[in-house]
């Protein structure tokens, strides 16, 4: 793998899914990069459109092992990790022995993550920041690549243990999911209800995947990027001298360093994709949205009003660009 | 921060950098101009508060030290290479060229690469098309502003116009009389050259000083200054001499009588050589034809007499003694001839000294009356407009003072009086106002006097102002010859006379500086007031009237 055909390969993967996902391409773009980016992502979106279908065909393309997890209420976080049980050798000697849980993969589809008590989700944490894994008193790593790929389901919110700020923080990207467009919609139920569907090839296995994370780490970025980054990030605080009016109004706590973090990451694969060697204002305020969107915290009013992320980035983008 | 990068995209980046450096100092000039038109705008304001003559030079100057100040600040602000690769980011690359910039120097693949990638899309970049010349919308406007206020400006009356106008003329006026005391220094120079006297040397020093002085006066009441610390000097010097003020009186006397006339202006001219020859020349004459004097003329026997009891005692004794010996070839105490030479040098120095001087002082009295005739004349009305004027004598040399001509009000002139047909210059002292020849037509119903006076039109007037360096005549001093003549004349009555009077300002020095005068009569008032047994009330009334004098 070389810088020359990383844009090509990943060209090819969004072909090979695109075979089994109809639409959503800002969705499979989203996830690619987050994925190469060496994040995990949090994808949002009522039922049936296809966001477990999805992340299995990455899976399936990628060549990795893909476990999913669906998250009840009475789901354990040892469910998850795994959990040391009682065997026995051959000579009759009974000992502890490690049995790995669904974590243990490359790809980990936390299907509708929100229902899970917090104890459960918060077992995830370490999994998605260290990708290791402590049971027994012993931390053991996962396995090389490992991405955390979760749902939720935004409308059945009873009975839900909405996400903790600091786990959210820990997705590098919050991806919406769409409904599809008319024309989708008729695509999906064709090609869903025929005989004989069709199954995405692999296009390229782990190590390949590593290859790529480490190439698009070795992405130049202009100091002039890095403080747009930045100065994006101190603009989603409303105490900042950049903070647009409306988030001075609806925002009780802006977005923390791995906002900042995430957007360079981020925007480095994206320029690879877009076939540059450098990271791009354009790449930054594109990524803002699935970066930023789920690191704010809205005050009382913000609440209240049900002010959409999305709006308060856009304005961000405009009031950063002013200042540039 | 100047970044150093690579050559080859600093050569791609040039045609970038030179386009925008372009619109950068187009910016900066526009903005210099309007900076200038508003500077320029504001010494015109101020120009409205009070009278600010050099006002337009300043306008123009200030212009050009903020346009000046303004390119360069374009030039050390001036774009660089980093500026010019942030440009082209901007115009569609992407951040490409700005991060090649920062890889400058690195040879890692991805550094290679992304250099690459710049340069290629660096010279697929139409320059002119995508960074197109364009005129600043803001500073244009400035500008407009700027340039529309200063018309207004311009064309506006300004209510300082007037006095401004003033003071040009008060300039001209101090230039013109600069000049005419360069020439006056250069007649004193010429003689200077011919026949060297220490007083001459020591007044064109004075007179140094004082063109100095009137070059760096700006204000009327500096010239005015200048010209009175001047005028005092001369006078000083001139009171100090050996024989008294009488020594130009015989001069004048011995110029009506035609033997004498050349000895007169050999005496006046400084020629003590020349005189002392011309004295003895004269006393042979006088040896050889007793008695013959022209009708009508004193001769010159009755000229020395008239000569002894003028000068002192000693000169006299000299002359006396000369005579005898010349006469009766009587000897006299030591070397009569060798003394006589003597007096005669030392009267011939005094007698050229204080015709320069006089000279000298005609030319700043005349400077004076032309000042304070520019200083009031827009403010004060009419100002009398025979200052000034040289008066040619006529051909019998006659009328050596000065006229100053014209009846009615003003002050006298004054001037000096060639002879014709003497190269050797008869000149004719007569400065001074008050010297004016008073005329009244029996037909003509006016009053023609000659008044000493500067002080004409609004006593209210800015002219005022220069009272302190006014000289006015004391009255203790008028009443020797001189005096100021009244001529009345009623419609009807007799024929036209014409008098001329002798000028008191030089002749008796009558002309003192206001403030001496004031504080010499205030002091006298107070001495009377302390002998005499004045009531106390009364007493008082004096003081007041002498502080409000003061």
């Amino acid at each position: 793998m070389e810088l020359d055909s990383f844009a090509q390969t990943v060209k090819e993967i969004e072909a090979e899914i695109a075979r089994v996902i109809v639409g959503q391409h800002d969705v499979i773009r989203n996830t690619i990069i987050c994925m190469l980016a060496g994040g995990n992502a949090l994808l949002e979106g009522v039922p049936g459109l296809g966001k477990t279908r999805m992340v299995s065909a990455v899976g399936q393309v990628l060549s990795l092992e893909f476990k999913r997890i669906q998250f009840t209420p009475d789901l354990m976080p040892s469910d998850i990790m795994g959990t040391n049980i009682i065997t026995e050798d051959q000579d009759g000697r009974k000992f502890f022995e490690f049995q790995p849980g669904p974590v243990f993969a490359n790809i980990v589809l936390a299907d509708e993550i929100n229902r899970a008590t917090p104890k459960t989700q918060s077992a995830m944490l370490e999994a998605m920041q260290e990708k290791t894994v402590t049971a027994g008193g012993k931390t053991r790593n996962l396995p090389r690549p490992f991405f955390v790929l979760a749902t939720q389901n935004p409308l059945e919110m009873e009975g839900t243990y909405p996400l903790p700020e600091a786990q959210m923080d820990r997705f590098l990207f919050k991806l919406m999911v769409g409904f599809p467009e008319e024309k989708e919609l008729v695509d999906i139920i064709s090609s869903t209800t025929a005989s004989g569907q069709e199954e995405p090839r692999k296009v390229m296995g782990g190590e390949q995947v590593l290859r790529m994370m480490e190439l698009a780490r070795e992405v130049p970025v202009s100091e002039r990027v890095t403080a747009m980054a930045g100065r994006m990030v101190m603009a989603t605080h409303p105490e900042s001298t950049y903070a647009p009016d409306s988030v001075k109004k609806y925002v009780r706590y802006g977005v923390s360093p791995r906002g900042g973090q995430a957007l360079i990451a981020a925007g480095k694969v994206r320029a690879l994709i877009e076939g540059r060697y450098n990271v791009a204002f354009e790449d930054i305020e594109a990524l803002a949205f699935p970066a930023l969107r789920h690191r704010f915290f809205l005050n009382f009013e913000g609440e209240a009003e049900g002010i959409n992320p999305d709006l308060l980035i856009a304005e961000i983008i405009e009031a950063v660009r002013d200042k540039e | 921060m100047r970044r150093k990068v690579d050559q080859e995209l600093e050569k791609a980046l040039y045609s970038i950098l030179q386009r925008i450096s372009y619109q950068h100092y187009f910016k900066w000039l526009l903005r210099g101009l309007a900076a200038g038109m508003l500077a320029s705008a504001c010494f015109l304001i101020l120009s409205r508060f009070w009278p600010w003559a050099e006002v337009k030079t300043f306008c123009l100057l200030g212009s050009a030290v903020v346009l000046l100040l303004a390119l360069t600040t374009a030039f050390f602000k001036r774009p660089d290479i980093w500026e010019a690769a942030c440009r082209a980011d901007a115009c569609g690359l992407k951040e490409r060229a700005s991060t090649a910039c920062e890889l400058s120097g690195q040879d890692s693949d991805i550094a290679r690469r992304q250099r690459e990638d710049a340069l290629r899309n660096l010279k697929a970049l139409n320059v002119k098309e995508k960074i197109p010349f364009f005129t600043p919308i803001r500073e244009t406007w400035v500008l407009a502003g700027t340039a529309v206020l200063l018309l207004l400006l311009v064309y506006l009356p300004n209510p300082m116009q007037e006095q401004v106008q003033k003071q040009e003329e008060i300039r001209k006026e101090i230039a013109v009389q600069e000049k005419k005391i360069e020439e006056a220094k250069k007649g004193l120079q010429e003689k200077e050259e011919k026949f060297p006297l220490e007083e001459r040397a020591e007044l064109i020093d004075l007179l140094e000083d004082l063109q100095k002085d009137l070059q760096e006066a700006d204000r009327l009441e500096d010239a005015l200054k200048a010209l009175s610390r001047a005028q005092t000097q001369i006078q000083e010097e001139q009171a100090g001499g050996e024989f008294g003020d009488d020594i130009q009186e015989l001069l004048m006397e011995m110029k009506e009588n035609e033997a004498s006339r050349e000895l007169a202006e050999k005496m006046a001219a400084g020629d003590i050589e020349g005189s002392q020859k011309e004295f003895n020349s004269l006393m042979d004459k006088e040896g050889e034809m007793p008695g013959e004097g022209a009708e009508g003329e004193e001769s010159v026997e009755e000229m020395l007499e008239k000569a002894l009891d003028q000068i002192p005692a000693e000169l006299a004794a000299a002359l006396k003694n000369a005579a005898n010996t010349t006469q009766n070839g009587e000897g006299g105490n030591g070397n009569p001839q060798s003394e006589l030479n003597s007096a005669i040098g030392r009267m011939c120095s005094q007698a050229a000294g204080s015709m320069d001087a006089s000279l000298a002082q005609a030319a700043l009295q005349n400077a004076r009356q032309g000042l304070l005739a520019a200083g009031s004349s827009n403010s004060s009305g009419q100002l009398a407009s025979n200052q000034g004027g040289t008066g040619d004598s006529a051909s019998g040399g006659s009328n050596e003072s000065g006229e100053g001509g014209g009846s009615g009000q003003g002050t006298g002139g004054s001037g000096t009086g060639n002879t014709p047909g003497n190269n050797s210059g008869g000149q004719g002292a007569g400065s001074g106002p008050g010297a004016g020849m008073g005329s009244s037509a029996g037909n003509e119903s006016q009053t023609g006097q000659s008044s000493s006076s500067f002080s004409s039109g609004d006593l209210n007037s800015p002219a005022m102002s220069m009272r302190e360096y006014e000289k006015i005549f004391d009255p203790a001093r008028i009443g020797l010859a001189g005096d100021a003549s009244i001529v009345k004349g009623e419609a009807g009555e007799g024929p036209q006379q014409t008098f001329d009077t002798a000028d008191p300002a030089v002749v008796n020095q009558a002309l003192r500086p206001y403030q001496e005068l004031v504080g010499h009569y205030s002091q006298m008032a107070r001495e009377s007031l302390d002998r005499s047994p004045i009531p106390a009330g009364m007493a008082d009334v004096v003081r007041d009237y002498f502080s409000s004098l003061e």
